[in-house]
């Protein structure tokens, strides 16, 4: 046996019983296709990286990354104070207390400071300053920050804040010596109520990124996450000229087209669960260590899935749905890409005809969670986008079901057309003969 | 009842003729050679019978089964090893012929007894679990050899079947054939080597131009021609210095 087993490469051994369950798996020859393809695409180490390593790597990163850099808690700005008098001792305290990152100069230059990266904001208390607030007037307080620097805008809400407390403070002091109350100098108060469907929880930070995101990831993930293997299918197949062989077997080409058809999905669609998981475990993490980080909407929450999915009460036809939306964009995803593959002479001809189409798809899938929500229907309209809107409308508003099965049925309508005209692309006889 | 039957076969490419109103037919048990210089449409007639590609008019028939109208039965009754072996770089010899032998209508144990066999009478069996990217251009072509008649089909048709092959491995496909042939199969070959026709053909036909130029017997051609070598009466045919059978 070790004879016979020598020559095999590392990949190979290891899925040596994939490529021997080929004795038996499946008896319809789209099985038979999907069984070679799946031990094909497993046998070239760009699955493993792009379809498992590069999801559980990239996610996390993208997430955290960006929160990380701007999350008060991980890494606080840098303010710099300059007192300049020296009576400002209750603001100044405050400060002290509530920055965690924050230094006391009497005199530098707030310009060099900031242009020289030196500190994030410089706060200046000037001269005068407790004098005239003192005598019932109003005192300045200067502000030197980078308005291309997010730590310096985050630093500015910061101070803010403790400004605005101290100062009500002494609001609330001037009134109670003009025996007045705080309604007089402030006759409204604003009051906010988020408005959200039936059944979905109000907005957490997580589950505000979640609803941007996870259309566009399903998108992306799911309908250009096999492409390499999909343009290897078809367009590899015939460089290789491998399809010729194929097509002598008393097998029709709409049944190697389906069995291609379901290897790129299941590819497809493990790539964009791993990425999902990937993406939920990623926001989850996040939401766990920095949810302060997004100010106004930070709220205390317990770790369960309505900060991702805010429709959790209808946790199953979420579930569901977003299943039903990642099979929907790869066998739309990949019906187009055969379509292009089909049309190539070449693998690399293929690739750059991809890039095209690529970046149209993209459009697509990003201009959902840009668009105004009264754009939806006219959207739900729209090849690609559809299934975008049909997600969507499923996190935000899981119970009107009019305008999810619109999108649906649209997502559908547009599928059936595209494996119909990939069909006939993929039988074109100039697949084998040129 | 003949094997193959061509039937006024023509092709054409973007109004370029390759193929020109071929009509051949092929006896059941022969090893039959379908000859001609480059170019000279003995792929694309071979293509129209083993039906990857479709006629422009005309037809062929495969064991009486019409290409154009039953081509899984016709398909059914044809091994076909094509000019590129066409293996799959990634897969394995022994996955190769699974892959080939399941969408033949094989499986289980059957298959895998008639896959080992094949592969010892090849002496591949150390190239079982190599894939096809690491073997011999000699090894590849022995691998196509095999899953050409996995199935076990009355008919076999080979395109070059020992181009850039060595001699040790051209001489093991050549015992095949002969040995394949033998069991009553038909075999078709199309090939450049005029030593294999000699030593393997009973009949041929050999086209030139997209049109058939002579189809019969060989030893009649070579009784007709006057000729000690079938390469000369080959170079004379395709000069057009034998005309009439």
């Amino acid at each position: 046996m070790k004879i016979l087993r020598r020559g095999s490469s590392g990949i190979v051994k290891v899925t040596r019983s994939l490529g021997r369950a080929g004795y038996t798996f499946g008896k319809r020859p789209e099985l038979i296709v999907l069984w070679k393809e799946i031990v094909d695409s497993f046998r070239d180490r760009r699955t493993i990286v792009n379809v498992l390593l590069l999801p559980l790597i990239l996610m996390p990163v993208a997430f955290a990354l960006p929160f990380f850099f701007i999350s008060p808690k991980t890494n606080p700005p840098n303010v710099v104070v300059v007192v300049r008098d020296l009576n400002a001792t209750k603001l100044v305290s405050m400060l002290m207390r509530d920055l965690p990152k924050v230094s006391f100069e009497k005199n530098i230059d707030p310009n060099k400071t900031i242009l020289q990266n030196k500190a994030d904001l410089v706060v200046i208390i000037p001269r005068g300053f407790s004098l005239n607030i003192s005598r019932g007037g109003q005192s300045n307080v200067f502000y030197y920050y980078d308005p291309y620097n997010m730590k310096s805008s985050t630093a500015i809400t910061m101070v803010s804040s403790i400004v605005e407390r101290y100062q009500s403070r002494i609001v609330s002091d001037r009134l109670k010596e003009l025996n007045l109350t705080e309604s007089y100098v402030r006759p409204i108060k604003e009051v906010s109520k988020e408005v959200v469907s039936k059944g979905v929880s109000l907005a957490s930070p997580t589950s505000v990124i979640s609803v941007m995101l996870l259309p566009i990831f399903i998108g992306v993930i799911a309908m250009t996450g096999a492409s390499a293997f999909a343009l290897d299918m078809i367009a590899g197949e015939r460089e290789r000229k491998t399809m010729e062989a194929l097509f002598t077997n008393p097998v029709s080409g709409t049944s190697i087209l389906v069995g291609k058809y379901l290897a790129m999905t299941a590819i497809a669609f493990l790539s964009a669960i791993v990425t999902l998981a990937s993406a939920l475990a990623s926001l989850l993490l996040m939401n766990l260590l920095f949810t302060s980080a997004l100010g106004p909407l930070h709220r205390q929450e317990n770790l369960n899935l309505t900060i991702i999915i805010p429709a959790a009460k209808a946790l199953p036809l979420v579930l569901a749905g977003i299943f039903l939306a990642v099979v929907l964009a790869a066998l739309t995803g990949n019906s187009i890409i055969a379509v292009v593959a089909s049309f190539a002479k070449s693998f690399k001809e293929a690739q750059q005809y991809m890039g095209f189409v690529t970046m149209v798809l993209m459009l697509l899938i990003v201009a959902v969670p840009y668009m105004p929500p009264s754009m939806m229907n006219y959207l739900a309209c729209v090849p690609v986008a559809s299934i975008m809107v049909f997600v969507r409308d499923l996190l935000v508003n899981p119970s009107n079901l009019m305008p999810i099965a619109m999108s649906l049925v649209f997502s559908v309508i547009y599928l059936v057309m595209l494996l119909y005209v990939s069909g006939k692309v993929f039988s074109r006889e100039s697949l084998i003969s040129s | 009842m003949d094997a193959i039957v061509a039937d006024n076969l023509r092709k054409e490419f973007g109004g370029v003729v390759a193929v020109d109103d071929v009509s051949f037919s092929v006896r059941s048990g022969v090893v039959f050679g379908y000859l001609g210089p480059n170019g000279a449409g003995k792929t694309t007639t071979l293509r129209m019978i083993y039906g990857v590609l479709r006629p422009t008019s005309g037809t062929a028939y495969v064991m009486g089964h019409d290409v154009l109208r039953e081509p899984a039965q016709a398909k059914k009754n044809l091994g076909v090893m094509p000019e590129e072996t066409g293996l799959y770089s990634r897969l394995t010899a022994e996955e190769n012929l699974i892959y080939f032998g399941r969408l033949r209508g094989l499986r289980g144990r059957e298959l895998e007894r008639r896959v080992v066999k094949l592969l010892q009478k090849l002496n591949l069996m150390e190239k079982r679990y190599v894939i096809a990217d690491k073997l011999s251009r000699g090894q590849k072509q022995k691998v196509a050899f095999a899953r050409a008649i996995l199935h076990e089909p009355p008919i076999l048709i080979l395109d070059e079947p020992t181009l850039g092959v060595d001699v040790m491995s051209a001489r093991e496909i050549r015992r095949m054939i002969e040995d394949y042939a033998k069991e009553g199969n038909t075999v078709v070959i199309s090939t450049h080597n005029m030593f294999e026709v000699e030593r393997l053909c009973q009949e041929v036909a050999i086209i030139n131009r997209g049109r058939i130029v002579y189809q019969g017997s060989k030893d009649d051609l070579m009784r007709i021609s006057g000729e000690k070598e079938f390469e000369d009466v080959f170079v004379k045919l395709v000069r057009q210095e034998v005309v009439e059978r």
